[in-house]
C-alpha cells in the first residue's frame, strides 16, 4: 500500500520524537526516514562498540530498526523513543555476544576489513580537542586503550558504561532501557569503571 | 571520632563528584586522603576520555536498506483510537445517567399529559411560589444596586444616547477583548499545523 503524504522531510527536523512517531503511525514514509536519520548513528555506534564488527553491527542495527519501525503502532508515548530503540539494539547485541562469545578486539581495525581504507576506517580512534600533536597522539592512544578495555568487560557492564559515559544517558533511563533495577545499573557502572581503571593501569605497565 | 582516611569515598560519592556535586564531606576527605584523590583524578580522566570517544555512521544506503524491509501501514491513520478501560467505563456511566434522566422526564411528561388536572393541581402552587420568589429577588437586587455609591455616576453616563454611546462601545470592546484572551488561554498549543 502506498504511504500517505505528510510534511516535507525538513519539517520533521523540528518535531519531537513523539510527534514524528505519530506521523509514522499515520503511514508517512518521511517520518520513518526521520527516525532512522535521528538514530542510525547512535544505535549503530552502540552496537558496533558492543560487537566490534562493522558488517555485523550494520546487520544488528538494521534488524533493530526493522523491528522498531514495523511495530511503531505499539510504541507507548509515555516512554522515551530513544529508550525503546536502544533497548532493542542492546538486546540484539547482547544476544549475539552470548550466542557467539565474541569478546576480543583488534586495535588494527575490524577483522572483516578487506582493504586499506576499510582497515583505516575501522581502526580505533579518539576524537577530542587535543591541542598539540603530542596531546593528540596521547589522546588517541588512551582512547584506543579504553576501547580495548571496554571490550574486555562483561557485555552487561559494557552496555551500561557505553550508555552512561559515552552516550551520557542518566541512570534512570539506562535502567529503563535495560530492564534492570536502578541499583543494579549503578553497581554495573561502578564495577565497570573499577575494571576499566585496573585494565588501563595494567595496559600502561 | 571518625578517621577520614578510614571512611573512604563511596562509589556513589565518586559518582557525584564526576558531575560536580561536591559536599563538605567529600571535599574535606579528598584534602586528606591521597588514595581517594588519586581515584577521583583517574575517574575524571577516564570519564573525559570515554565521553570523547567517537561515534560511527553506518553505510550511506543504511536507511534505504531498512526502509526496504519496513511495512508502512497507512490504514492505521483511519483506525479509531482504542479507548482505555477507564474511558470506556466513564462513557458507560454518562450514557446510563443520560438514559435514566431522559426516561424520568419522558415518564413525568407522559403522566402529566394523561392526568392534566392532577398535574396542574400539584404544579400551580409550586409555580406561584417560584414566581413570587423570583420577583422578590429581582426587587432586592434592584434596590441594592440603586443604593451603591457608583450607581448615580452610571445613571448620569447613560442618561442620554450621546453620553451612553461611547460607554457602551467601550464596554463591548472590553468584553470582546476578554473573550479573545480567554479563547487564547484555552486553546491547546499547536505543534504541527498539518496534524
Amino acid at each position: 500500500m502506498a504511504p500517505v503524504s505528510g510534511l516535507s522531510p525538513a519539517a520533521y527536523l523540528v518535531l519531537s520524537d513523539q510527534d514524528v512517531v505519530r506521523h509514522a503511525v499515520q503511514g508517512r514514509e518521511a517520518a520513518y526516514r526521520e527516525l532512522i536519520r535521528r538514530y542510525q548513528r547512535p544505535v549503530f555506534s552502540l552496537v558496533y562498540r558492543m560487537v566490534r564488527d562493522r558488517e555485523l553491527a550494520e546487520d544488528l542495527a538494521q534488524e533493530t530498526f526493522i523491528k522498531v519501525l514495523n511495530a511503531i503502532d505499539s510504541y507507548r508515548p509515555e516512554y522515551k523513543f530513544s529508550s525503546w530503540i536502544f533497548k532493542i539494539a542492546n538486546n540484539a547485541a547482547i544476544d549475539h555476544l552470548r550466542r557467539r562469545g565474541l569478546n576480543t578486539l583488534s586495535l588494527d581495525g575490524s577483522p572483516h576489513a578487506e582493504s586499506a581504507d576499510a582497515i583505516e576506517a575501522t581502526t580505533l580512534q579518539i576524537s577530542d580537542g587535543a591541542e598539540s600533536q603530542l596531546d593528540e597522539v596521547a589522546s588517541r592512544e588512551l582512547g584506543s586503550q579504553i576501547e580495548v578495555a571496554i571490550n574486555q568487560l562483561r557485555p552487561e557492564y559494557r552496555s551500561c558504561i557505553i550508555l552512561r559515559h559515552i552516550d551520557g544517558r542518566p541512570y534512570e533511563e539506562i535502567a529503563e532501557m535495560l530492564d534492570l533495577p536502578l541499583g543494579t545499573v549503578k553497581t554495573y557502572i561502578h564495577r565497570a569503571r573499577n575494571e576499566l581503571r585496573i585494565l588501563l593501569a595494567d595496559s600502561r605497565e | 571520632m571518625n578517621d577520614p582516611i578510614v571512611n573512604h569515598l563511596t562509589e556513589d560519592e565518586l559518582d557525584a563528584l564526576l558531575v560536580g556535586a561536591e559536599t563538605p564531606r567529600t571535599m574535606s576527605h579528598l584534602a586528606t586522603c591521597p588514595s581517594c584523590f588519586a581515584l577521583r583524578e583517574l575517574d575524571a580522566r577516564l570519564v573525559t576520555s570515554l565521553s570523547g570517544l567517537p561515534t560511527w555512521e553506518p553505510a550511506a544506503n543504511f536507511p534505504d536498506r531498512v526502509m526496504a524491509r519496513v511495512q508502512i501501514r497507512p490504514q492505521l491513520a483511519e483506525r479509531p483510537r482504542q479507548l482505555s478501560t477507564r474511558e470506556r467505563s466513564a462513557r458507560r456511566r454518562v450514557v446510563v445517567a443520560s438514559v435514566a434522566t431522559g426516561g424520568a422526564l419522558a415518564a413525568g411528561l407522559a403522566w402529566a399529559v394523561a392526568h392534566p388536572a392532577a398535574a396542574l393541581g400539584w404544579s400551580a402552587p409550586t409555580l406561584a411560589d417560584a414566581g413570587q420568589s423570583l420577583w422578590i429577588t429581582l426587587q432586592a437586587i434592584a434596590a441594592n444596586t440603586a443604593e451603591q455609591p457608583w450607581f448615580d455616576g452610571v445613571r448620569d453616563a447613560l442618561a442620554t444616547p450621546t453620553r451612553a454611546f461611547p460607554v457602551l462601545v467601550g464596554a463591548l470592546g472590553a468584553y470582546a477583548l476578554a473573550l479573545v484572551g480567554l479563547r487564547r488561554l484555552l486553546t491547546e498549543p499547536a505543534t504541527d499545523a498539518a496534524w
